[in-house]
């Protein structure tokens, strides 16, 4: 949403760095009756796996989710780490994906699921800013993870 | 998949808005859709107290994709 039009969403993706140790932490910062967070073994597990972590933690009064992705051996997630955007909130700073990154899974998951949501939040990332700050990253990583065939999907002409 | 295309004003009115008006339309979005809910739940179902509409409108989102 911050690289296009704002919109309805009832869940936000949240790419992390997190460890074991941090398991306690994220319980006590999600308790019930508030929240609904996983058990700490099934946190342990999606850590532990090599790629596509992921697990949910819901606010249970409004029915907002927000879904992590333990990003730990993911490259692809210490590069945005490093190009983080950083806003500044009345609740304290938030730090935002870049969108490439944003883009690149998005088409990662398009490939998989095909779901067109990913369609659409990719054409309007470009139609608001067609000219991203990381193009190159995105090219390379394309090509690294062999989307090569699909990119055109995600492009239109000019308006 | 036909994606309406965003009419150029629109382009330049979400380039010059700042994360905070953004964050502050979604807001607005988003409790406009609850409290659509919250009156329909309310419609159905004239027996449940304020706090089952509550949980049931959170539920229903709970399991919303967007």
């Amino acid at each position: 949403m911050h690289y296009s039009e704002p919109r309805l969403t009832l869940d936000i993706d949240i790419p992390l760095l997190v460890s074991l140790k941090d398991i306690p932490t994220l319980l006590s910062l999600f308790q019930e009756p508030e929240y609904y967070c996983p058990p700490a073994d099934v946190i342990a597990s999606e850590i532990a796996r090599d790629c596509r972590s992921h697990f949910n933690i819901i606010h249970i009064p409004t029915g907002l989710k927000a879904d992590f992705y333990p990003g730990n051996r993911d490259a692809t997630f210490a590069w945005a780490w490093q190009n983080r955007l950083t806003q500044q909130t009345q609740h304290g700073a938030i730090h935002i994906a870049p969108a490439e990154y944003i883009i690149l899974w998005k088409m990662i998951f398009y490939r998989e699921g095909k779901s067109e949501k990913h369609i659409r939040d990719i054409q309007r990332i470009l139609d608001i800013q067609p000219i991203l700050p990381h193009q190159d990253f995105l090219n390379e990583a394309i090509k690294t993870h062999a989307l090569t065939d699909i990119w055109p999907i995600f492009q239109r002409p000019p308006l | 998949m036909q994606l309406e295309p965003l009419h150029p004003i629109q382009i330049q009115r979400f380039r010059e808005m700042t994360f905070a008006e953004k964050w502050a339309v979604a807001q607005g979005l988003w409790l406009m859709a609850r409290d659509a809910r919250l009156a329909a739940s309310r419609r159905a179902n004239p027996d449940f107290t304020e706090e089952e509409h509550q949980k049931s409108v959170a539920r229903e989102f709970a399991r919303t994709r967007t």
